[in-house]
Order: structure tokens, then C-alpha cells, then sequence
């Protein structure tokens, strides 16, 4: 089946080798995913699948072969070891192992467990928790612990699950590369000397390093597939309205959206599950119905010799042309085989406005930024304040020492876009692009079940490489931020490795389906995942341990 | 001065009703005035807005140079919506609360809060916006207008740009006729909606200011007006007619003083035949009606003389602010270019989509309107006086309403409710919903009154008891025995008796005297009151001039040949009056008027039983055959009236006479009567509230002038002699 997949030949048996700690880890739970199923799973391949870190967790902890605090202090060892030179985290849970203890408390007197009991989830920090810090990366919010969980994080911890602590990220989401945040850089576990991509850069690492099972982090356009991407994790977007958005500090509005991180499909669609639904917090929260993905995961039939028969898949012209980096190409096309190998049939298809997505998003979440960043104003005293004289040097002062130069400049091209007399020019003229772009994605989507793409010209990047060159690092949104446009869902996961590093980089595959289709395309994604031979996506950083 | 013309007024009776009707033409400004009934007309508060321009010292002048131009006035009205909750979160909002106790995430603009829109917002929108007869927008958005200042959080204000909810309606309103009336219908251009930002809070020393956010959220409607207004007095009308109107629509209190409506003016003048506008003045700080009249008058005033002077340059575009103080506006900011709010649709909340059928739920849903109402009004016959101060305070005209629901005569119920029902409201600081009263009864009072079943003076005094103490009108007649025969047989039957009773003066009547017209009434009256048996008579026996007047009368009037007739004296040793009276001589008093009427001679000495024995001789010698008896009573507790009372009682009184001095304080407060205390009110008025058989009381006047007689179901009847 892999036979028309080529990976760069340096690195295609790349990491067979058990990881001892991994192994440690996974030892006893080869059987976890088949015995959830209905019928016994007969993945190709089972050693080279990437397994649901949260079901096996959930039949380790009900069969009491693990205790959770074991588990975290397994994760907390791991976590000491790898920050030091990842960087990943703002802040981390000092209640972690007394969270541990209360749930094995429960399971010793055999309470009901929620969905994602003992699964340690890491949150982006522009995602606000009541008992953390949420700075959003910027120093204007320098210590500041919001009154309310974002409702997401709300039904993480009703489920449940236990945050590990808080991701870095590029300052409020913006940024490629996580080195726009105010505290720190973020290095990519694959090779400590390239960036994980971003702007949840932290959430990317820290579950691609194993310091966490799942993250949540944030996608305004592409700030969730990008850098799961860089580091080889799977990365998913939802729908936009398909999680709320209350309690996520808002860059671009009608972009943001909450997306998940897991090592495997399967984790990321059980997150996306405990998180989705209508928010009546959140106007744009949508009523949808929310589909149980874990199940749909779970009972997928890996009998047949093609699975997906059938499934139309378009892949995208445009995002194979020029300007990609040839290795990026070859991946692509390789899942592109792989899934005709599994029964699709991928054809080319062409969205002509597709290159236009990417100065039309630049205009509009410049400007919803310039405008979502108001607040942060230094009157109200949950934030530093800083001493002023009068009222326009405490705006100018609190703002000036508060922001990066990165929000600044976003800050100013959005002003200008609103502003009179340019309004039409830029602003009106980029929600017309929208529309375009939108209208582009339906008819492709009507005529194909998914669309495929790389989730980013390029494999992780070496940090300082884009610093000084913003335009080049927008132009690496432009496999992602069409998508946002659209509102669309977008799965991507690692297919793949280009040269680079000490064990070559990952490569993502971009999966678009329709609106409110998340389930279709963690179908198809899990299928991939679990029939990607000699492929196991777990960075030298912590195979080194 | 109000109340004053209004208390004279019950001092003649004799031209009451005529006085009532001239009172009330005159007053109905006046009664508007109060502040209790909440509700102000525009013009209303305080004296008309020329007043502030002859306070000028130019004034003359400036009158003449404003003839030659014209205003033009658009007025921005912001109308705060009393939803439970604020526009996009579900803080209360209560006005007065202590600073950021009303307060969330999404108000306060925290990082990651959302606003969610709260729909009574739009269904307050929805309403004013028909109510104006606007155009809705079926599928309307909000926007984000941006700004910084402290007492916005977000640094932006949800607002509504270029797709208001409603667009191009207009508003009917009708001119007092103290400004010459008129009905008026100007422009709206559109309505929408917004949130209200915080509040600063300066403190004294200025050197700080604090931000009190609990204002932050609340829903505002912006109502923008034509510039089709010419005069303080319209533009005033005009946003007191908005008040009404989110009033009966119930979507806001309209208090002005709280903020709940606040008015920003443009103004501008151009000569009088000028199609082009002036130079436009933004006048903010209009805290009442009143002053914004007065404040455009001002400003109207100012720019035309720069006019007339050729410095027309110098009228700018620019927020001016209206001083209380110095009734003047001055310069708050000039404009320097337009400032640049950056509206840009509001991501947060989706597109307002309105179906057809909603709105026409709302329209139907409408209660009438003010326009409705005074078109109504007008129709039903009422003056436009009576049309205007019946619609204004929407409480007052469902009472109206209310009351002629049950049948009330229009014009009758109109007149209690504007007169009487108002003055008491004024006097006791009462909104028409606080008043016992209920619309039931007063249609019950007139409808009462106007069958005959009780006298108007009466139900007078039935409607101040059921306005104090609530109640029904056939309780307080029964209770007080107050029906006003009416049957004309019955009458008959009874002056058929008082002839028949009287031969010897019928004869005389006829013979010529008609001066005996006054003992046939008398008799009647008698008759009336009683059941034409053998009666027990007490006349409350003093050696004062009222006592005796009392005693003649009874002797000549009431008392008839069967009738037991008993003189009540009650001592009281220790009064003030009886050690006055010693040091005053006090018996002497009334010696000359009482020895006058020749028929009750009393020696002037401070003996009181001498004059008791003189009483006795007196009714002896007026109606022999009658049995007379004297009681004194030693005085029990503090009151007077109360030991004759209950003496009266204990002697199964059927009729009380008593002498009553023509007192100032019972004609002021004879309405006010209460059943506890006696303080200020005379011991005659206590007794014919507080007694179950027939009290007379009598003022004699003067030698020839007859009695004056008050009783439960009469009022100050002149008993000619």
C-alpha cells in the first residue's frame, strides 16, 4: 500500500524504533483502541499506527494497570526533561499530582469517570482559565487571571480532564513561528533550532513532545494546522461556531476559532467532541448538532481492502504550484496516492481565487484586531497600569510598553484599512474576496467529498530565519487562511517527512470538508493515519530521553 | 398659589361650581406642573422660553433681529431601555446602585467575554421604530463604533451604522394652546440601537477620576429627527412627545433627570426665505424640557445677532454646552475635522433577521398610541386642554379610559379626574396608581351624582374619603347615611305632612307672609331628617352666641309639638376657657347679641346655671307644650365633642343641634376631615362626621340674616329667617 508513498529515502524508516519511553508508555495498550470497537480492528499494521493516547489512558486507569498519579508523574518527568530546551509552557498546573490524587480517589470508590478523566490537556494561554494565568503571550496582560474558564476549558475539566498548564504562543495569535510571544521562544521538538510554527506554537510542541496528551489552541488563520504541521501532530479546526469562543481572547473575530492537538486523530476528534456545541456565551456559537466522533472513529471497519471507496477527494492546484518547496510537493502527492490506494478518487481541482485569500485575510483580521485590541487601554486595573499624567499619554504609554511590535504593526494596518475614505478600498473589497473565496470552496466542495493540501509550503524553519521578514512569513499562511475565510473545517495530519534536522521534519496533509463535517474528515484522517506504514510521528527529542 | 385659589374656592360656596370651571381653565398649566404624576409636558416645567431671551440684555433688540431669520433643529434623542437586563449580557441595571456592582466579564470588556444580544432589545427597537412609523429593516446588523475614553471598556461602542432597524418614519404631536397649539408632524430619520457606556466620576480636587462601569451595556435607543423644527417650544414638544411615546410603549421611564432620555440639539439659523443651512451648533447638557427650549431660544438668539452683525463667521460647528446657571450655552469643543469612529460590522453578534410575521406580532401587540389617543379624545368631544392633559401621563388616561369604561359620562369623568382627583394628587404627592380610588368607583361617584342618588357637594366629600381610604361609593353612602332623597312623591308626602302639621302658617303664607317660606323649609328639613315621630331634641346648651342661636332655631325649626327637647351643658372645671373666661369676663360676651333676639334673656354673670335656667324659660315660653330637660355633663377626657356625643348617644338623641362658629379652619379643611383626631377641626364638624343620628349644626346670621346650617347631607344651606 505504501508503495506509491515517497518519503525523502534518508528518512523513510524513520522512527521505527521503539522509543524506550514511549514504549514504557504504550506497552500495555496496544489492545485499547480494538476493544472499544465493535469489531476487532485489523489495522494493516498496528505497531505503526498512531493509537489514542486518550482511550488507552481510559483503559489502563478502569483496568487499574495505571494510577493517574503515576501517569502525571510520568508526564511531569518527561515535561522537567524536555522544557528546559522546548520552552512550550507559560505557565504549568501546581495542582497537577492533587488532581491525580482526587481522581484516583474516584476510581478507588468506582465513581463514574467523565469522557476525558486523567487526560492532561494542555491550553493555549490566549484561552482563559480561572485558575492560571492567561496572558495571550502579551506582556499588557503581565499576570493576569481571568474571573471565568473559556467555555471550552469549562467542559474539559466537567469531563474530566486536567490542565497540565498554559502554551506559549505568538502575542494574542499573531504570528507564524511562536517568536512574536513577550516571554519566550518556542523550539520545535523535531530540531530545537527551528521554530514550531504558530501562533499555538506551545500547544503544537508540547504535545508533539509528549508533555501533554491533547492541547487545545487557536486558529485565526492557520495558528492550528501550521505548526501541528512543523511538529508532526495532528491538528484540527474545526467548523467556525462549532466551539465557542467565550474565554478565547479575540484576535480576528469572524476568523477565530478553537482547535485541538493530539498525537493521533483519535484524540483530537474525542477533544473536539468534549469541547463542541452551542454556547449561549458565544452569539456565533453555532446550534448544530454535534455527531459523537468517537464512536464514528471507532467503528470504522478495517476489514475492507478499501475503506474509503468511493470518497471523492480534490486536491488543490494551486497549492502545489510554485512557491512550495518540492519536498512539501512529494509528500502531498504521496497521501494523495495513499488514499487512492484506500479507495478514493483524487483528482486535481483549481480554486482560482485561492491566491487571493491571503492579502484578503491580512486586511480583515488586521482590522478586526485593531479594533478587538482596544480594550487593552491600562484604565482598568486587572491590568498593569502604568502612571500617566493625563488620559492620552496613560493610552499611549500602557500600549506602547504593553505590545509587541508584531500586534503593533498589525494594529496600524488594520486602523488604516478602517479608517475614512479607505474603508471601501480595503475592508469592503476583502469581505468581497471572502464571499468569492467562500462561494469557490462550496463548489468544489459540492463536487468533491474533501479537499487536500499541504498545511504549509514549507517544513519547520529555523528560528530568526522569517524574523525580519514578515512578508515571508505571512506568504506561509497561504495553504491555511483561505480555509478561515471559508469557515470551513480542516484536519491536518503528519503524512510525511522532508530533509531537515537530525530525524528530517514533518509534513503535514491538509484535509478540508464542509462546513460542520469534522466527522468526515476524522474518518478519513484516522483511516490515513492507521494505514501510514513505517511512519510514527514522535520527535528525536524525546526518542534522545 | 395653586392650591391657595383652589382652597378659596371651597370658602363660597355659593359659586362653587361656577369658580371650579374658571379655576380649572386657569390652572391646567398649572396642575401639569407637578412632579408627582411623573409625567411633563414640554412646556410644562416652567414659564415660556422668551423669558431667557429678554433676560438678555439686548433682548428688544435681539427679538427684532430674530424675526428676519429662521432655526432649523434636528434633535438626537437617546432613550434608555428599561430591559431586565443589559443590551449583551444579563447584568441588571438599576440606576443608583453603588458604583461596578452591576458588573460582568462582557461589560467590563474582558479579554475573551462575548456580547450576546439580549432580544427585548429589538423588540423595543421594533416597537418605537412603528410607533414612529418608521421602515423596518428586516435584516439589520449591529457595528462596532470605535473610540477611546475611559468609560468605554471595549474601546468600541455596539452600535447600529448604515443598516438602522428603522429609517424615514415621522411624529405627531399637538402644540399646547399656551403656545398657540397646533398639531406638528416632524420627520425621523432613524432609530437605532446601541449600548450606553460607563459613567466617570471626577473627583473634587480634579486630579483624578474614577470609572463606575454599571451604565456600561445598557441598551440605548438613538432616535435622529428631521431638521424640521423651528422653535425651542417645538423642539421641546417634540422630545416630550417621544417620552410619551416610549412611556405608553412602556420601553423606557423617559426620566430625563436620570438620564433615561437625554437630547443633543443642532442648531442653525439662515435668513427667512433661505432654502441653504447655517453653520449647525451642537448644544449638549439639556437636562428638562424647559431648558432646552430655553437653551435654543438662547442659541437661536446668539447666532442671529452675530448674523445681523456680519459675523456670521464667527457661529462655528462646534458642541456647545447649556448653562443652568447662567442661562447660556458656551463653547464645550469646536470640531476639528470630523472624527473618525472606524465603524466596521460587529463580528460577535450574527445579522439581526427579522421575519414579517414578527413584526406584525409586535405591531399588533401595540398599545394605542398619544396620537391615537388625543384623536380619540378629541372625537369623544373633549376641549384640546382636556385632550392634552389626559394623554400626557399614559396613567392617567387608562384611568381615564378605565372610568368610561364603566359608563362614565366623558366630559364628567374628565372633569373630576383633571380637578379634584389632580389637586389631591399635587397635594399629597401621589401618582394617579397610588390613589385608593379605583376607576370602578369614580364611575360609581358619577354615575351616583348624576342620578340624583347624592348631591355633588356630597359626593365631593364621598371621593376624598375614597381617595384617602379607598373603599366603595355604596359603602361610604350606607355607612354615612348620606342619600339625598330624590323621589318626588316621597317629597310630596312630606311637605303634604309639614302643611297639614302647620295650618296656622299656611294660612298666614297665604295671607302674604311669605317670609314663611324659611319655616316651611325648616319644617321639611326637620321632616326629612327624622321619621315625622315624637323625637328627642339636644341642643348643646353654653352661654355663647353660637348656643343661643342654636336654641332659637331649634325652637323655631326643628322642634315640633311632641318632641322632647334637652339642653346639654358640659362642664369642664379646668378648661382653659372657663379660667379665661373668669379672667376675661368671657359670659359677657354674648350677652347684648343674645338678649337682642329677645327671647332668651341672660344676665351677664359668670353663674353658668343661671343661663341654663334662663334656656329652659326661653323654650317654655317658644314652644309650650313641649317637654324640656337639662343634662349637664361633667367633660369626659380631653374632648368636648366626644362627651357630647356620647351623652347624645346614651340619651338616644334623634336630632343634635349646635351652635357652630363661623370658622376658617372648616372651610379650608372641610374636605379633610379624619375620624382620629379633632386637632383643628370644630367640635360641630366632629360631631356631624362622627354621629349616626341627624346633627345640626347652626351659624346664625346676623339679626335678620337666618341660619346657616350644615349637616351630614347638607352643605352650608342658608335657612332664610
Amino acid at each position: 500500500m505504501l508503495s506509491t508513498m515517497h518519503p525523502p529515502r534518508s528518512l523513510s524508516c524513520f522512527p521505527s524504533s521503539p522509543i524506550s519511553l514511549l514504549r514504557h508508555h504504550t506497552s500495555f495498550n496496544f489492545k485499547a483502541l480494538s476493544s472499544l470497537s465493535t469489531q476487532p480492528l485489523t489495522p494493516t499494521d498496528t505497531q505503526a499506527s498512531q493509537s489514542s493516547q486518550i482511550l488507552n489512558l481510559r483503559h489502563s486507569l478502569l483496568s487499574r494497570k495505571l494510577t493517574a498519579t503515576q501517569l502525571v508523574n510520568s508526564f511531569l518527568t518527561r515535561l522537567r526533561l524536555t522544557e528546559p530546551s522546548l520552552k512550550s509552557f507559560l505557565h504549568v498546573s501546581d495542582s497537577l499530582l492533587r488532581q491525580a490524587q482526587e481522581l484516583d480517589d474516584k476510581i478507588n470508590r468506582n465513581e463514574e469517570l467523565g469522557p476525558l478523566a486523567g487526560v492532561l490537556v494542555g491550553v493555549k494561554d490566549n484561552i482563559c482559565t480561572s485558575d492560571m494565568p492567561s496572558t495571550g503571550g502579551s506582556r499588557v496582560l503581565d499576570g493576569y487571571r481571568p474571573p471565568f474558564d473559556a467555555t471550552a476549558v469549562r467542559k474539559i475539566k466537567e469531563q474530566g480532564g486536567i490542565i497540565v498548564g498554559k502554551t506559549n504562543l505568538d502575542e494574542f495569535g499573531m504570528g507564524s513561528t511562536t517568536e512574536a510571544s513577550a516571554y519566550q521562544v518556542t523550539a520545535n521538538p523535531w530540531d530545537v533550532s527551528r521554530v514550531p510554527g504558530g501562533s499555538s506554537g506551545g500547544s503544537a510542541a508540547a504535545v508533539s513532545a509528549r508533555q501533554c496528551m491533547v492541547s487545545l489552541g487557536s486558529d485565526t488563520g492557520g495558528s492550528v494546522r501550521q505548526p501541528a504541521s512543523f511538529c508532526g501532530v495532528v491538528g484540527l479546526k474545526p467548523t467556525y461556531g462549532r466551539v465557542s469562543r467565550f474565554g478565547l481572547m479575540a484576535y480576528a473575530s469572524s476568523l477565530d476559532v478553537i482547535g485541538c492537538f493530539g498525537s493521533s486523530v483519535a484524540d483530537a476528534g474525542i477533544l473536539l467532541h468534549a469541547i463542541s456545541g452551542h454556547d449561549r456565551l458565544d452569539a456565533t456559537s453555532s446550534k448544530q448538532e454535534v455527531p459523537d466522533f468517537t464512536s464514528l472513529i471507532s467503528s470504522i471497519n478495517f476489514s475492507e481492502s478499501k475503506p474509503l471507496k468511493g470518497l471523492r477527494v480534490g486536491l488543490i492546484r494551486e497549492t502545489i504550484d510554485e512557491g512550495v518547496d518540492h519536498g512539501v510537493t512529494t509528500v502531498i502527492r504521496g497521501a494523495a496516492s495513499h488514499l487512492e490506494e484506500l479507495g478514493c478518487s483524487v483528482s486535481e481541482v483549481s480554486l482560482p481565487s485561492f491566491s487571493l485569500g491571503l492579502p484578503s485575510y491580512y486586511i480583515l483580521a488586521s482590522s478586526e484586531s485593531s479594533s478587538n485590541l482596544s480594550r487593552y487601554d491600562g484604565v482598568r486595573t486587572m491590568f498593569p497600569i502604568t502612571a500617566a499624567d493625563e488620559l492620552n499619554s496613560l493610552y499611549g504609554d500602557s500600549r506602547a510598553k504593553g505590545f509587541g511590535n508584531e500586534v503593533k504593526m498589525r494594529i496600524l494596518m488594520g486602523t488604516y484599512a478602517l479608517s475614512a475614505g479607505y474603508y471601501d478600498a480595503y475592508y469592503k473589497r476583502a469581505q468581497q474576496v471572502r464571499t468569492i473565496i467562500r462561494k469557490s470552496f462550496k463548489t468544489a466542495l459540492d463536487e468533491h467529498d474533501i479537499l487536500i493540501s499541504p498545511a504549509s509550503p514549507s517544513a519547520a524553519y529555523k528560528i530568526g530565519e522569517k524574523k525580519n521578514d514578515p512578508l515571508a512569513m505571512y506568504a506561509g499562511d497561504i495553504m491555511t487562511v483561505n480555509v478561515n475565510l471559508a469557515g470551513l473545517p480542516a484536519l491536518v495530519l503528519p503524512c510525511g517527512f522532508v530533509e531537515g534536522g537530525s530525524a528530517g521534519l514533518p509534513v503535514g496533509l491538509q484535509m478540508i470538508g464542509a462546513a460542520f463535517d469534522e466527522g468526515k474528515l476524522l474518518k478519513v484522517g484516522h483511516i490515513f493515519e492507521q494505514t501510514l506504514k513505517n511512519s510514527r510521528f514522535v520527535p528525536p527529542l524525546i526518542a534522545d530521553e | 398659589m395653586t392650591s391657595a385659589i383652589f382652597r378659596s374656592i371651597q370658602m363660597l360656596p355659593f359659586c362653587y361650581h361656577t369658580t371650579t370651571a374658571l379655576f380649572r381653565r386657569k390652572n391646567r398649566i398649572l396642575f401639569c406642573t407637578m412632579k408627582s404624576t411623573q409625567a411633563q409636558s414640554a412646556t410644562q416645567e416652567k414659564p415660556p422660553a422668551q423669558i431667557k431671551v429678554s433676560s438678555h440684555p439686548n433682548a428688544r433688540a435681539i427679538d427684532k433681529i430674530s424675526k428676519d431669520y429662521e432655526a432649523v433643529i434636528g434633535i438626537e434623542t437617546h432613550v434608555q431601555l428599561s430591559t431586565l437586563t443589559k443590551a449583551f449580557c444579563s447584568c441588571p441595571y438599576n440606576y443608583g446602585s453603588p458604583p461596578n456592582t452591576s458588573v460582568c466579564p462582557v461589560c467590563m470588556g474582558l479579554p475573551g467575554a462575548l456580547p450576546v444580544l439580549n432580544s427585548k432589545v429589538i423588540e423595543c427597537a421594533l416597537k418605537v421604530g412603528l410607533a414612529l412609523n418608521c421602515k423596518l429593516s428586516l435584516n439589520s446588523k449591529f457595528d462596532r463604533k470605535q473610540y477611546f475614553y475611559p468609560d468605554l471598556p471595549k474601546g468600541y461602542q455596539i452600535s447600529q451604522f448604515d443598516i438602522p432597524i428603522a429609517t424615514g418614519g415621522y411624529i405627531d404631536l399637538d402644540l399646547p394652546l399656551e403656545y398657540g397649539g397646533g398639531h406638528r408632524k416632524f420627520g425621523i430619520t432613524r432609530v437605532h440601537m446601541e449600548e450606553d457606556a460607563g459613567k466617570l466620576l471626577h473627583s473634587e480636587s480634579g486630579s483624578y477620576s474614577q470609572v463606575d462601569l454599571n451604565r456600561a451595556g445598557v441598551p440605548l435607543l438613538e432616535i435622529v429627527s428631521e431638521p424640521d423644527m423651528r422653535t425651542g417650544i417645538e423642539a421641546a414638544e417634540y422630545a416630550a412627545e417621544l417620552q410619551r411615546l416610549v412611556r405608553y410603549l412602556g420601553v423606557s421611564n423617559g426620566n430625563m433627570q436620570e438620564g433615561s432620555l437625554r437630547c443633543d440639539v443642532n442648531v442653525s439659523i439662515r435668513p427667512i426665505g433661505q432654502l441653504e443651512f447655517g453653520t449647525k451648533v451642537e448644544i449638549k447638557n439639556l437636562n428638562s424640557f424647559s431648558s432646552m427650549g430655553r437653551a435654543i431660544d438662547f442659541e437661536i438668539a446668539r447666532q442671529a445677532l452675530l448674523l445681523s452683525q456680519g459675523r456670521g463667521d464667527e457661529i462655528v460647528q462646534e458642541t456647545r454646552l447649556w448653562e443652568e446657571g447662567g442661562q447660556k450655552t458656551v463653547t464645550m469643543r469646536k470640531k476639528e475635522g470630523l472624527a473618525d469612529y472606524r465603524y466596521f460590522p460587529e463580528p460577535d453578534l450574527p445579522g439581526v433577521s427579522l421575519t414579517q410575521e414578527f413584526v406584525d406580532s409586535i405591531h399588533t401587540s401595540l398599545p394605542e398610541l398619544p396620537e391615537m389617543k388625543r384623536r380619540r379624545y378629541e372625537q369623544m368631544g373633549l376641549s384640546m386642554q382636556d385632550v392634552l392633559f389626559l394623554a400626557n401621563d399614559i396613567n392617567v388616561a387608562d384611568f381615564f379610559d378605565a372610568t368610561i369604561a364603566k359608563g362614565s359620562d366623558v366630559k364628567l369623568a374628565a372633569n373630576w379626574i383633571m380637578g379634584d382627583i389632580a389637586a389631591y394628587m399635587k397635594n399629597e404627592k401621589l401618582t394617579i396608581n397610588e390613589i385608593k380610588i379605583t376607576p370602578q368607583e369614580l364611575s360609581e361617584l358619577i354615575g351616583s351624582i348624576k342620578s340624583g342618588t347624592i348631591s355633588g357637594k356630597i359626593g365631593k366629600e364621598i371621593l376624598f374619603e375614597l381617595l384617602a381610604k379607598g373603599g366603595t361609593v355604596k359603602g361610604i353612602i350606607k355607612e354615612k347615611d348620606l342619600v339625598q332623597i330624590v323621589d318626588p312623591a316621597e317629597i310630596e308626602k312630606m311637605v303634604d305632612k309639614v302643611l297639614s302639621e302647620n295650618p296656622k302658617q299656611l294660612e298666614q303664607y297665604r295671607g302674604g307672609k311669605t317670609k314663611l317660606q324659611g319655616f316651611f323649609a325648616g319644617q321639611l328639613f326637620m321632616v326629612a331628617m327624622g321619621d315625622g315621630s315624637a323625637r328627642r331634641v339636644m341642643v348643646v346648651a353654653d352661654p355663647t352666641r353660637e348656643s343661643a342661636g342654636a336654641l332659637q332655631y331649634a325652637l323655631s325649626h326643628a322642634v315640633l309639638e311632641e318632641d322632647e327637647l334637652i339642653l346639654l351643658h358640659v362642664e369642664n372645671p379646668c378648661s382653659w376657657r372657663n379660667t379665661l373666661s373668669t379672667l376675661l369676663k368671657w359670659p359677657n360676651l354674648p350677652v347684648n347679641s343674645i338678649s337682642a333676639s329677645s327671647t332668651i334673656g341672660m344676665e351677664g354673670g359668670s353663674n353658668e346655671v343661671d343661663f341654663l335656667d334662663e334656656m329652659r324659660y326661653a323654650c317654655k315660653l317658644a314652644q309650650p307644650k313641649i317637654r324640656v330637660r337639662v343634662e349637664r355633663s361633667p367633660i369626659e377626657g380631653k374632648e368636648r365633642a366626644s362627651t357630647i356625643l356620647s351623652q347624645a348617644k346614651a340619651m338616644g338623641v334623634d336630632i343634635l343641634v349646635i351652635g357652630q362658629r363661623r370658622s376658617f379652619s372648616s372651610a379650608i379643611l372641610g374636605y379633610k376631615r379624619s375620624g382620629g383626631s379633632m386637632r383643628g377641626i370644630d367640635t360641630a364638624e366632629y360631631l356631624i362626621e362622627n354621629s349616626n343620628f341627624t346633627c345640626v349644626a347652626v351659624q346664625k346670621k346676623g339679626q335678620n340674616g337666618g341660619y346657616l346650617l350644615n349637616s351630614k347631607t347638607q352643605k352650608n344651606f342658608w335657612l332664610l329667617a
